[in-house]
């Protein structure tokens, strides 16, 4: 069994990416982090093949990545992600649904079409840029503080009712 | 007259057919853009409406963006007052996520409207189903006051209107039901299709603990007139069009007026 995840991002700036640091912005945090990358994660447990499958499956169905308007990558955790500024402390947070009709039906519709794919895992990877000098641990707070929505004005990416967050460091 | 309030942000899809529904049963209705709190603070109205459509494209979560505008500022303060307030589908996503429903908490957020969960099938669903309203509803909700507890059908057109909340809230929930899904008979909705989304208890819309706030799903304004109710469905309201004369179906009210006219009749419109 091998876990291959892989992110799938616009092309073009992602307007949710836009419109989240501007709703950061205007919380007017002590700290906000300055850049904003919004990324699917489609996370993958394959019986074989690992990498080649997941290709194939990516080349087969556009629903996961449409090649007109989208590009993906492997992604693995604490790597650095294409069209990231290096220059920044980035922390990466990942909020997926408790239960979510997205991954069960991706993955019966793999397992009926003959893909060696065990289970799919769909969630939506934030990468937070902060300032460089930046305290790691600092980071990872004002991070997970952002990415709870515990008030009306406080957090912001996931409802802690229906929603998990774990770090992509 | 009285004067209803329809907060349009962008993306909002449903404000005209809202507001005329409003002036249809007595209701003066006015549009307010999103930004025109100061136009809003200025002409205090006696009740406000979110209606539905994709506020700010659902960007990060369906309703998250718009409950942080400041005039849901405004609008928490009116519904703190006692004012009553709806949210219709989008409006209603919005209600959550400002923490006004539920509302143990008020601006705490408490419950989510997460996406559908139905077997075989992920995200829109548009299509009728049945409600009935929750045990405490009619006393206490304004917008529901008028109903007489049999089942009726609404529309609905959503991606993300399953109510779900923690385990620890599940019983102090059910007095705070506005309506559930059933069969078109009545009875409890035992999952799909009845229950188009898997909302936990049958939940279609969510009331505060004083019942002037009401997060619904479905579409009341969709479904305000006879000749929007498809002629092939099954009860009372399919009965009611295929029997209807072509100028009784233009002119009489379908199931959703019911309603704007328990607001009416709460606002005091004879």
């Amino acid at each position: 069994m091998e876990k291959v995840q892989i992110a799938v991002r616009l092309i073009t700036p992602d307007p949710a990416a836009v419109t989240a640091l501007n709703t950061v912005k205007a919380m007017r945090l002590q700290m906000p982090p300055l850049k904003i990358h919004r990324y699917d994660l489609w996370e993958f447990e394959t019986a074989e093949g690992g990498r080649k499958t997941i290709s194939e499956v990516v080349d087969h169905f556009t629903d996961i990545v449409n090649p007109n308007k989208q590009t993906w990558i492997f992604a693995e955790e604490g790597t650095v992600l294409t069209a990231e500024d290096s220059e920044l402390q980035w922390v990466g947070i990942v909020i997926r649904d408790y239960e979510d009709s997205v991954s069960g039906n991706w993955t019966g519709l793999l397992k009926r079409r003959g893909f060696p794919v065990d289970s799919v895992r769909w969630g939506v990877l934030w990468r937070l840029g902060y300032l460089k000098n930046t305290d790691e641990a600092l980071a990872r707070k004002m991070a997970l503080d952002l990415a709870v929505s515990q008030t009306r004005t406080g957090g912001l990416f996931s409802n802690p009712v229906s929603q998990e967050v774990s770090f992509w460091i | 007259m009285p004067c209803a309030a329809v907060i349009r942000f962008p993306g909002s899809n449903c404000e005209f057919e809202t507001a005329r529904v409003l002036r249809n049963s007595g209701i003066d209705s006015r549009i307010y853009n999103w930004n025109e709190i100061g136009r809003l603070s200025d002409n205090k109205a006696d009740a406000y409406v979110l209606p539905g459509g994709f506020s700010f494209q659902d960007r990060i979560r369906a309703g998250v963006i718009a409950s942080r505008e400041n005039i849901m500022d405004f609008v928490f303060e009116e519904a703190m007052n006692g004012k009553p307030v709806l949210g219709i589908c989008n409006g209603a996503q919005v209600l959550i996520e400002s923490g006004l429903v539920p509302g143990w908490k008020p601006g705490s957020v408490q419950g989510a409207l997460a996406g559908n969960l139905a077997p075989g099938r992920s995200g829109y669903l548009s299509r009728w189903v049945y409600l009935k309203p929750g045990k405490e509803a009619v006393a206490k909700c304004p917008w529901l006051s008028a109903l007489e507890g049999d089942a009726f059908p609404l529309p609905i057109a959503h991606a993300e209107g399953r109510f779900v909340f923690r385990e620890e809230d599940m019983d102090k929930v059910k007095s705070h039901i506005g309506l559930t899904y059933c069969t078109p008979d009545g009875s409890a909705a035992d999952g799909w299709p009845d229950n188009p989304n898997g909302s936990v208890l049958n939940i279609a819309a969510l009331m505060n603990a004083e019942g002037n706030v009401l997060a619904m799903m479905p579409h009341p304004e969709r479904s305000y007139h006879l000749w929007q109710v498809p002629p092939d469905m099954q009860g009372f309201w399919g009965d009611k069009r295929r029997n209807s004369s072509l100028k009784d179906i233009e002119e009489q009210p379908g199931p959703g007026a019911i309603i704007f006219k328990g607001l009416a009749k709460y606002l005091g419109v004879k």
